[in-house]
This record gives structure tokens, sequence and C-alpha cells, in this order.
């Protein structure tokens, strides 16, 4: 299998080559891991993917190598993310013969070049998974993508193609430029538009601030911000938001860190331009499927009222983390529950488990494509 | 200026030797803490730099040193050997009696940037704290998550304990007395977090060496008066400051007394003194 083998061979060598790095000076960090995956969904019949036309599997078994490369001197970094994705799956089809799925992929999730200009003014250029803000659900003042795939960790969000400018005059202040170039790995199906934006960070006491003037090829401008503060050692209180033409979407939440560890969340979010789409559970077979999913169908009307309630563990201590969570919708009855397993079985090898049960139906935000989905797998980390 | 603040500005300049110091020490006005007559300590390497500097951090009304009281000034020079500098970047491994975590750290003052090296399975998991804001990445997830100060890292280390302390601007002194620590003659501070500033822990006993102006121990205490942990500090590092070379913070003991007794361990190897600029630390350019 060539792409095995190249992967492996890159890998190999420049492991190899990385134990000559020395402190302080110019050095190569790697990592590598491998996962196995079964995943099992029940698909919703529903207009919106008749006779299964999106080629959505039920079941999959599927196999990742990631290799992260980072080159890292005084005034530049230079980082790679090679993936190589074996997928047999099986799609339910109106027409038996087209049978099953066997996909080899070979991509770069994320690479890209980071250069110091001096102590304040940071470069960069390349495909990145830029994200940000304090929410678990969704991060509304994202304004190139507010998924978050926090729902499903296994699963990588796909990078998209981005220039930067980072200015730091102080821990205080920043101010970035940011230019989205190019979709990246995320399938837009011929509709990506350039989006450019301008993000002023604030860093106060215990508190932060952020906000996001953007604008995208054809006409929009969106406003974004988001807001965090401590109360306590224990307390936390955010906000995240966007407005476009006077349409707001707005998330508040608070998370709760008890004496042992465990932490609770909980979030309210309205959503006033039609922002949480379907679709996050849904494991595609091949990059456009898994591109959809990632990028949502917007069949979320606007004006809809969402409560996340999540309660975990996952903090360095124990061997067992878990993280159990319900997205509630306000206005269809539809809820999505979640439950994210992971036991780390040694010091390099996990086995997780993760389920998603869709209540609500085809007509609901959260079941309008997939009903139930199951992630069975482990992690060998090198 | 108490009479204490103007004795130790002119034997930090070099005006009287530092073993002429404990002959006729003033004491101190009614009310205030008691302050022991010997600061042996002032003889240290290193220490008589302190004088040169324009000004000292968190004393904006301050221009020299001769303006800090003494308690903080022992203090100053107690945190200069726990990483309150322009910046460090060190190795520090956390042990209790399960597991091993060890970290890459990059800290100026509280802030500090630490991405861990060991066990496998969490290599290049992060954490960011500015000005006491915290930020957890793991990596393989999209985005990093914000933390309390209430989690922990390993066993009875929190975050907080990974940064340098700045017990000279972040605490108020309650109390100096005289007491001695496995036979070695120290300081005990009571100290109690100022309002304006958001430290780690309500109120520290704080035992400073007299002989090697390190700090030995602490009890952090809550609001309340409970005794949280205890913490054993060793100096087995060196750093070079204006050419000369001062004892650095090696290893930490906690012992959890709230909650059990659990013992963890902290190490750090490594120690470089380097400039951290605010780009190494800031949000937007933590991920990678």
């Amino acid at each position: 299998m060539n792409l095995h083998r190249l992967f492996v061979s890159v890998s190999a060598a420049t492991l190899l080559w990385a134990g000559g790095g020395r402190a302080g000076g110019p050095r190569l960090e790697t990592d590598a891991r491998v996962l196995a995956l079964f995943v099992n969904q029940d698909l919703t019949q529903t207009p919106l993917n008749p006779a299964n036309a999106l080629a959505l599997p039920d079941q999959s078994m599927q196999l990742h190598l990631r290799a992260d490369f980072y080159y890292h001197r005084k005034d530049l970094d230079i980082v790679a993310k090679p993936r190589v994705i074996l997928d047999q799956s099986e799609i339910p089809r109106p027409f038996p013969f087209l049978g099953d799925e066997q996909t080899e992929e070979a991509f770069l999730n994320e690479w890209y070049l980071r250069y110091r200009l001096d102590d304040r003014f940071t470069m960069s250029a390349g495909r990145e998974n830029l994200q940000w803000g304090p929410s678990f659900l969704l991060s509304p003042s994202n304004p190139f993508l507010g998924i978050n795939g926090r729902q499903r960790p296994q699963f990588e969000v796909p990078g998209l193609d981005y220039v930067r400018l980072v200015w730091v005059p102080s821990t205080a202040w920043s101010v970035s430029a940011i230019v989205n170039v190019g979709e990246g790995r995320l399938d837009t199906f011929g509709t990506f538009r350039e989006t450019q934006a301008l993000k002023l960070d604030w860093t106060g006491e215990r508190r932060s601030a952020s906000l996001i003037a953007s604008h995208r090829e054809g006409g929009e401008d969106v406003f974004g911000f988001y807001g965090l503060a401590s109360l306590s050692d224990a307390q936390l209180l955010y906000t995240e938001g966007s407005i476009e033409d006077g349409d707001l979407s707005l998330l508040v939440g608070s998370s709760y860190t008890f004496r042992d560890g465990e932490v609770l969340a909980v979030e309210y979010f309205r959503d006033g331009r039609g922002l949480l789409s379907l679709g996050g559970e849904i494991v595609g077979s091949s990059a456009s499927a898994t591109s959809l999913s990632m990028a949502g169908v917007p069949v979320s009307s606007r004006d809809q009222d969402f409560v996340l309630v999540q309660y975990s563990d996952v903090a360095h201590q124990g061997d067992f983390k878990w993280t159990l969570r319900m997205d509630q919708a306000l206005d269809d009855d539809g809820a999505r529950y979640i439950a994210l397993l992971n036991y780390e079985v040694s010091d390099d090898f996990e086995i997780f488990l993760n389920g998603s049960v869709n209540d609500g139906g085809a007509r609901s935000n959260f079941g309008a494509l997939v009903e139930n989905v199951f992630v069975l797998g482990g992690k060998r980390t090198f | 200026m108490r009479g204490t603040s103007l004795f130790f500005a002119v034997a930090l300049s070099g005006f009287v030797p530092a073993a002429c110091l404990s002959a006729d020490a003033p004491v101190p006005p009614a009310g205030a803490p008691p302050v022991a007559a010997v600061p042996d300590y002032l003889s240290l390497p290193g220490v008589a730099s302190l004088a040169k500097l324009p000004s000292i951090p968190g004393f904006p009304g301050f221009k020299r040193l001769s303006d800090i009281p003494e308690g903080t000034l022992v203090l100053l020079i107690a945190d200069r050997s726990r990483g309150n500098l322009e910046g460090v970047s060190w190795r520090v491994r956390i042990d209790d009696a399960r597991k091993a975590v060890v970290f890459a750290v990059k800290a100026r003052g509280y802030d500090f940037l630490a991405r861990t090296q060991e066990p496998a399975k969490h290599r290049g998991d992060s954490i960011l704290m500015v000005r006491h804001n915290m930020w957890f990445h793991k990596i393989g997830l999209s985005k990093p998550v914000p933390i309390s100060q209430r989690q922990k890292l390993l066993g009875g280390a929190a975050y907080g304990d990974i940064p340098a302390t700045n017990y000279a601007t972040d605490y108020e002194i309650r109390g100096i007395e005289d007491g001695a620590l496995d036979g070695e003659a120290c300081r005990v501070f009571s100290l109690e977090a100022k309002k304006d500033r958001k430290t780690t822990y309500d109120k520290v006993r704080y035992w400073v060496s007299r002989s090697r102006g390190l700090g030995i121990k602490s009890e952090f205490y809550t609001v309340s008066g409970k005794l949280i942990k205890t913490a054993a500090m060793q100096y087995d590092n060196e750093v070079t400051v204006d050419g000369v070379k001062i004892p650095f913070i090696s290893a930490i003991q906690f012992r959890e007394e709230l909650v059990g007794s659990a013992v963890t361990g902290m190490k750090m190897t490594e120690a470089r003194l380097e400039t951290v600029s605010a780009s190494e630390l800031d949000l937007n350019l933590f991920q990678r």
C-alpha cells in the first residue's frame, strides 16, 4: 500500500532526525497516532437525504494514521499534519449492486509557516484549524467555521487556508488580521468566498474579551464577540455571539469545577442567525460527506433556542475520562444526548466509546439526518 | 520611611558590610510586625544587584530599593529564586503515587505556557495561563477550552503552583517572627493575599532561610484558616543574574492536609533564564 508506506517512511525518518535537537536551538518535534474505529449510525428516513443520496454509511471500519511535525527555531515555526484514512464502509443504496465503498485518502489537514517578525509581530500562512471562544455548543463568533467538533472528538475538524498577521503589544492586548483565502479541507461545494476579519483581544485579570469584525466577499458583514470572567476559583461565566444585519445570535454559559475536578457546564443559545445546523454526527466515507457533516446543512431556521448541559471529568488525574452532554432544542423538542467515554489503558494506549442519540425525528434539528451514532475504537500514540 | 528600610538600603548599597548589620538593628515601632535583628541574607551573592534596579515591579510609587519595607524586601529576595524574572524556561516533572507528567514550561511572572511531554498519550496537551485566565488545549481536539483555577495538574499540585511566586507584591505581611526549620534559622511570614491580586492561595505561612535567603517551606490556608496543603522547597538549580550565580528552585514536595495526606513531587530541571515575549503567551498563537 503506497500511501501507507510513504507515511510510515516519512514518519520514521523524521523521528530519527528529531533525536538530534538541542535544547534552546532549532528542534523538530513529532507526534504519531494510530486510531482504529468502528462506527455504526442509524440513518434517518428524510426528504433531506432521499434514498441516501448523500451516500452516508451505516457502518464503517476506519484506520486513521496521524502524524504531526513541528519544526521550531527562534523566529520560525513550520508545522505539517499529514493524514491517511483507510475506510471500509457499508452504504445503504437503492441498488445493491452499487455495493460498499472502500477508500484511501492521504492529505494534509493542517500545515503552516509561522514567522516571528519580532517580539510583537507574527505572520503565518497555510492551512489551520482556527478556533476560539469559550463555548462548548458551537462558536457563533467565528466567521470562518462555527463548529468546534467537541461532540465527536475522535474526528478532526478540517483545516482551512488562512493568512494571518498577529500583533501582540502586551499580554493585555493583541490584534489579528485574518484572511480565509481558501476552503482547505472543507468542501463547500463551490460556494467558497473569501472572508477577511479583524480580531481585537483584551486580557484582564481573570477576565478577557474579544471583538471580531468580518467581511465576506459578496457583501456580508458580521460582528462577533466573546467574553469570559472567573467569578471564583471554581466558576467561569462566559458569553459569545454575533450580529449580522441586525440579527443577533447569543450564547450565555457558565461552568463550575467541583473539588474532585468534575466540571458542570450549562449554556443557553438564542440562534438568531440560523447558525446551529444538523449533521454534526455524520461520519462520511468520503471527504465530501465528511465536509458536509462538518459544514452542516443549514436547515435550522432562525430564532430558535437551545440549552446545553454537560458534566465531565477530563482532567489529568484519572485513567477514566468521561463527558455526558445533552443538547436540548426548546422549539422543536428535539434533543441530542452524548456520552464520551475514554479509558487510558497504558501510557500510550487508550480505548474509547462515543455514543450519540438524536431524538426528535426527521423534522428536528438534531435527528434530521442520523438518529444514533456509536463509535468504538482505540488509539495508540508513538 | 521606617528605620529598618533605610538601614537595609544602606546595607544593600554596599556602604555597610553585612557582617556589621547585626549590632545596631533598630527596634520596629510599636504595632508593627516584629522584625528579626540579623539580616544574614544581605551578604548573599547577587543580592546587591537588587539595589541597581531602576524601579521595582509591583511598587509603582517607589523609585528606589530603599523605599521597600524590610519584610517585603526579604520576600523579594526569596522570590528571585522562584522564577520572578523576565522569563524562565524549564522542564517540570510532577509525580504522585500513581503516575508522572512532564511539562516543558515557559514562564514569565505569573503567566506561563506548559506543553506536556510525557506520558506519550498526553504529549502536546497544553496549558496557558495569562493574568490568571487559564486555557487548556488537548492535542487532537479542535480548540482550547477555558478552565478554572481549581483544576489540578496532578495529585496535590495545582496549575497555580507552576509559575513564579510573587509573594512580595501579591501578599500583605500580617506578621513576621523568628523560627527554625530542621535546625535552619528562618524568618516566618504570615501572608494574606491582597484584595486586588488574584493569587492561588488566600493565606500563606512562609519560612525564609536567614542564611540562604530562600523560601524553604510554605503552608497554604483557606480564607477561613483551614490548612490546605504544605510545600517544601529545594534549590539545587543555578541561574546567572547580572553575572552572579544564584540558587534556583529545583523541587517542591506538596503534602495534602485538608483531605488525606497524599504527597506530590514537582521537580524542575534544565532551568534557563530567557526573555519570554508576550506573543509567546498569546492565546491566538497558543494552538499549534
